[in-house]
């Protein structure tokens, strides 16, 4: 995976923060082994996702599909190291995760991890520039200029980078989110229902975005989303429901994912 | 409705505890005050009546007029006085007293106490007509012997049978302890000591052969009738509180002062309280739009919405009056203590707790605070109900939030008014004007508020790069956070301009009249050294003088004493000085007049000021009348008129005369001070001279400078401690407004987790955002403090004060400004740093 090799990056030592860093990892970006999450205990326990393996290859675009409330949310959390699964374990970039303290989780998320949400989440008081590079500067990393404006243009907002996040429409926003999560080149990025709260139109923008990420530069991606169109434009789906994989397809059309999902209900 | 609100309180504990808490500082304060000053008052009254209420009458030398406090010596009146007293009928028993001035020295060989330092001359058969009560050994029967209050024997450990030294005319001597004696009840009156003398040894103790300063009479109240026709005119017959030989009304008048003090004190607490409760109630009410929203799209009408806040702010109103009603009890014993430390010991008793105390307290807090929550409550009536169906709907600015610019204008001019009419209006007193600097600086701080929000965001740009700079990231979002919600950082930093403003504007005055002082004294004390009472002010032994002149190598050293006079009808203070020695230790700026004025004084002459001058259009060469407290007219010529420092921190009087005049006519003995010129004697040899006199020390033209400014720093003191209390309510709003700032801010707060800020950096962020608000409350509050100290120096630049900025001071409390903001984010941040950041993530 040459495309996805990190640039020269100065990392300067939060001094809060001790945990070496693992070197990107190039075969498996995440790994996921016997996965189970339980909320409540006693008779009101309900597992949200039980006993899921997973993996996902570096430079791969899986999107995680299923109705609500078939665990595709809480296996993603679980996946980002957001969440801590009840049993089982995750490892990112071949590092296990799971037992990984609050420090190592930050330079975790600073090496290894981007996001994009379904709300958006810019800071409203920075510039689409300052978002997108923020995630930089919280790093204390050397904020490489022709990089960030590559990221930029790339999600096509080179004429708003001055631009507030009030000041902008809820597609553009959403792709200063993507520029954010991409710029520190993440060994995996997370999206969670990204085009939820777009328009058709500029969902698709956004999809596309992701979509060129992945197919130009490699970057390995995880998308929960439980829209077949948007599912279509990843490399692999995998279907989650009542917590378990229940279908696992790669390059399927969004009709071939229909279908499925037909089948499966 | 009404459980709307009320749940709301429940629901919300911290923020309910945080408002509160700023209600109750404010509330304690007052209530605080009443009970320290009431539960001080009783005391004065029962001192007053145990010390007066077994003497019908006190019988005096009759005084030309009413000295007041200021001058503790009274003329004396001869011992035949007592065998006419006894000859009129109703007396039961009448005894010669001597009340005068006696100093305690302690083991350490400095004087026990700080005043006053009564010295008595107690007939052993006084009984009821003396409030002392001995508790150890005898009264003194002679010489040599001295009975002292049990306060003083306990602190400095004496007991009976120990030789002690005391201080009465002249040098000290050596007495031994006869007995122990409580003054009524008490052990001791504040910080004063009693010395208690055979009568007739004080007679010669206290210089006053064969007479006595006055007789007590015991019998029924019409022997005041009786004395009064029978005695001559020249004697005055008085109740004995009227008499007041303890100078117990100094004590009363004290205890009103602090009352009024401690008030405005708490008063500003208050004010500053109501706008963090203002400020508070409008971040709930703005993150609740979608829930009062919901409530009018269920049917709710405005007055219903309005109820439900004014009702929440009534119940934070009145849970925290009655907590701080309570917390005020403890804050008097507390306050006891910081005057106690200060110096300023009171007499202590049970505590008073009046019913007075009690419906103020409650009063102004539970209004303060339901009229700080109007604004909120009626901003909450202007949501619409559709916002309950939009995500993050704004509350349209208010009438008053639009308009802010023209509100802030209109206080602005109604306080320039207010305070130009203050400071410069024609024919109003000192005390007039202060009373009106309250209501104008009140006005200011409120204009200065409602213009912040269009200030903030500069300054909180400029305040917050040095942090940008620092800690990067956190730091820059800091900086962008505090100018995110300008009104509201301004109404956070606005509650801390008030009491940082009332800090600087203290300092200032404070800085001005240490300036003031030594500028004055600089051009009036020509002398080397000068002798003062050992506490600053209090009068001195004329022998320490002498004493001084007789060591090698000293050219003069001579005293100036000073009593009340009466001239043109009015009270004056007269000093008397050695007209031959004054002018090389002591300076008169000559406004008409020359040096030659001094050889004058000998012959009836006398020096006067020139606002005296003025008043009574005095020229040189014209005579006028002086009238001495015990009857005696002086007809003095004027021989100069001098322009002294309008500050005169010496308190010269309006009159000089020669001291042999004065001492044939005037009562105080006493010198207020006495200068030294010793270029070849050293000062240890200067002070050994004065060994034997312990009320008195020497202090070189410097130290003496900056000793007669020493109280200034003393009084800043105090203002600090009960200012500092305006500080905390205000850091209480600091508190809050960042705690509901975050809750605000939750999800961001997970998203910049998730994309990887450690929980050091969300803690830096908060942390700096508090400072930078602080910080423009600092340069708010000393931008507001100087200007308004510049105006009341200005108007005062008649009496001699002088503006000057107390630069290390205020960049003192600016840095103590922003440790308060880190302070005030602790918990707020921990808060924000400890967010789980998935549920951060989800928190709607």
């Amino acid at each position: 995976m040459t495309s996805n090799q990190p640039k020269e990056i100065t990392v300067y030592n939060d001094s809060a923060i001790v945990a070496p860093l693992a070197p990107a990892y190039a075969g498996v970006a995440v790994a996921a082994h016997d996965l189970t999450r339980r909320y409540g205990d006693g008779d009101s326990a309900v597992d949200a996702v039980r006993g899921v393996s997973l993996e996902v290859p570096a430079g791969q675009f899986t999107a995680i599909m299923g109705p609500s409330g078939s665990g595709k949310s809480t296996l993603m959390h679980l996946l980002a190291g957001l969440d801590r699964p009840t049993e089982g374990s995750v490892e990112i970039a071949g590092e296990d995760i799971t037992s990984m303290g609050d420090k190592q989780l930050t330079m975790l998320r600073r090496k290894h991890i981007g996001f994009v949400f379904q709300a958006f989440n810019l800071v409203p008081t920075l510039t689409a520039e300052e978002n997108v590079t923020l995630p930089l500067s919280i790093a204390r990393r050397k904020i490489d200029r022709s990089w960030v404006d590559t990221v930029i243009q790339r999600v096509g907002l080179d004429e708003r980078r001055s631009h507030r996040p009030a000041a902008m429409s809820g597609g553009q926003q959403q792709r200063v989110a993507v520029a954010r999560a991409l710029v520190a080149e993440p060994t995996v990025l997370f999206a969670d229902e990204p085009t939820g709260n777009l328009d058709s139109k500029s969902g698709a923008e956004v999809l596309q975005l992701l979509r060129d990420a992945v197919s130009a530069y490699g970057q390995t991606t995880v998308m929960v989303t439980h829209d077949a169109h948007a599912a279509a434009t990843a490399d692999r789906v995998v279907y989650l429901a009542d917590g378990r994989v229940v279908a696992d397809i790669e390059g399927a059309t969004e009709d071939e994912i229909l279908e499925t999902v037909k089948e499966l209900a | 409705m009404t459980r709307v609100g009320l749940r709301g309180i429940t629901s919300r504990r911290l923020r309910t505890v945080l408002t509160a808490l700023a209600i109750v500082l404010g509330v304690a304060m007052v209530s605080g005050s009443y009970t320290l000053t009431d539960t001080m008052r009783g005391a004065a009254d029962s001192l007053s009546s145990s010390a007066y209420d077994g003497t019908a009458a006190v019988v005096s030398e009759k005084t030309a007029f009413d000295a007041g406090d200021d001058y503790l010596v009274r003329p004396s009146i001869p011992e035949r006085t007592l065998e006419q007293v006894r000859d009129v009928p109703g007396v039961k028993q009448a005894v010669g007293s001597i009340s005068d001035e006696a100093r305690i020295v302690g083991k350490d060989g400095d004087v026990v106490g700080s005043g006053p330092y009564f010295g008595v001359g107690l007939d052993p058969q006084a009984g009821k007509l003396s409030p002392f009560k001995l508790k150890e050994g005898r009264f003194a029967t002679g010489p040599g012997q001295v009975v002292i209050d049990a306060g003083t024997a306990d602190r400095e450990g004496y007991s009976l049978g120990d030789t002690i030294t005391v201080q009465a005319r002249g040098p000290e001597q050596k007495v031994e302890v006869t007995g122990i004696a409580t003054f009524g009840d008490v052990d001791s009156i504040g910080t004063a000591t009693f010395a208690l003398f055979d009568l007739d040894a004080a007679q010669s103790m206290f210089d006053k052969p064969g007479h006595y300063t006055e007789v007590l009479v015991g019998g029924p109240d019409s022997v005041r009738a009786q004395l009064s026709k029978s005695l001559p005119d020249s004697l005055q017959v008085q109740t004995a509180a009227a008499h007041d030989r303890f100078t117990l009304d100094g004590l009363k008048s004290f205890v009103k002062f602090l009352k009024v003090l401690l008030l405005v004190f708490g008063g500003i607490a208050v004010i500053v309280g109501a706008f963090t409760i203002y400020n508070t109630l409008s971040i709930t009410v703005a993150q609740r739009s979608r829930e009062l929203a919901l409530l009018r799209a269920l049917g709710a009408s405005r007055r219903q919405v309005l109820r439900s806040v004014v009702v929440e702010a009534l119940a934070i109103g009145t849970v925290a009056s009655a907590i701080g009603l309570a917390v005020g009890v403890g804050l008097a014993k507390l306050l006891n203590s910081v005057f106690a430390s200060a110096g300023i010991d009171l007499p202590s008793t049970s505590t008073v707790f009046g019913t007075r105390t009690i419906i103020v307290s409650l009063a102004v807090g539970i209004i303060v605070t339901v009229v700080a929550g109007l604004g909120p409550a009626l901003r909450a009536t202007r949501v619409s109900p559709v916002t309950a169906m939009r995500e993050g709907a704004d509350i349209p600015a208010g009438r008053i939030g639009r308009r802010a610019p023209l509100f802030a204008a209109i206080a602005g001019v109604l306080a320039l008014a207010v305070l130009g009419l203050g400071m410069f209006g024609p024919g109003i007193d000192a005390e007039g004007r202060l009373a009106l600097l309250a209501p104008g600086s009140l006005l200011l701080f409120i204009a200065v508020a409602l213009i912040s929000p269009r200030l903030v965001p500069r300054l909180a740009s400029a305040l917050g790069r040095p942090g940008q700079a620092i800690a990067g990231a956190a730091g820059g979002l800091a900086r962008r956070n505090a100018m995110r919600n300008p009104g509201r950082t301004a109404a956070t930093a606005a509650a801390l301009m008030i009491g940082i403003a009332l800090v600087a504007f203290s300092a200032v005055i404070g800085q001005g009249m240490r300036e003031s002082t030594k500028g004055a004294l600089d051009k009036q004390v020509r002398a080397d050294y000068v002798l003062v009472g050992q506490d600053g002010w209090s009068p001195i032994d004329p022998g320490a003088a002498n004493a001084v002149a007789e060591v090698p190598g000293v050219e003069t050293s001579t005293g100036l004493v000073q009593d009340a006079g009466r001239s043109f009808g009015k009270k004056i203070s007269v000093d008397g000085v050695d007209e031959k020695r004054i002018a090389s230790v002591f300076g008169f700026d000559w406004d008409q007049g020359s040096d030659d004025a001094y050889a004058k004084l000998a012959s009836g002459g006398a020096i006067v000021t020139d606002r005296f001058a003025e008043d009574h259009d005095l020229a040189v060469g014209d005579r006028f009348e002086v009238t001495a407290l015990k009857g005696d007219k002086l007809d003095l010529s004027v021989a100069g008129i001098s322009k002294p420092d309008r500050f005169n921190p010496l308190g010269t009087g309006e009159v000089t005369i020669a001291r042999s005049a004065y001492d044939k006519s005037f009562t105080a003995e006493r010198e207020r001070y006495a200068f030294v010129s010793a270029e070849s004697a050293s000062q240890p040899q200067l002070e050994k001279a004065l060994a034997s006199f312990p009320d008195v020390k020497l202090q070189s033209k410097s130290e003496f400078q900056t000793d007669q400014s020493a109280w200034v720093d003393q009084i800043l003191g105090i203002f600090y401690v009960l200012l500092g209390l305006a500080v905390i309510v205000s850091l209480f709003g600091i508190v809050n407004t960042l705690a509901l700032s975050v809750l605000e801010r939750t999800r961001e707060l997970g998203m910049l987790r998730a994309i990887g800020m450690s929980r050091r950096q969300v803690r830096r962020m908060i942390r700096h955002e508090s400072v930078v608000t602080a910080l423009i409350g600092a340069v708010l509050g000393i931008g507001v403090g100087l200007f308004l100290a510049g105006l009341a120096t200005t108007a005062l630049a008649g009496e001699g004060l002088r503006f000057a900025v107390p630069v290390g001071s205020l960049v003192v409390f600016t840095l103590v400004a922003a440790i308060a903001g880190v302070l005030a984010a602790m918990g707020p941040a921990r808060r924000a740093s400890r967010l789980d950041v998935l549920k951060a993530l989800q928190y709607e």
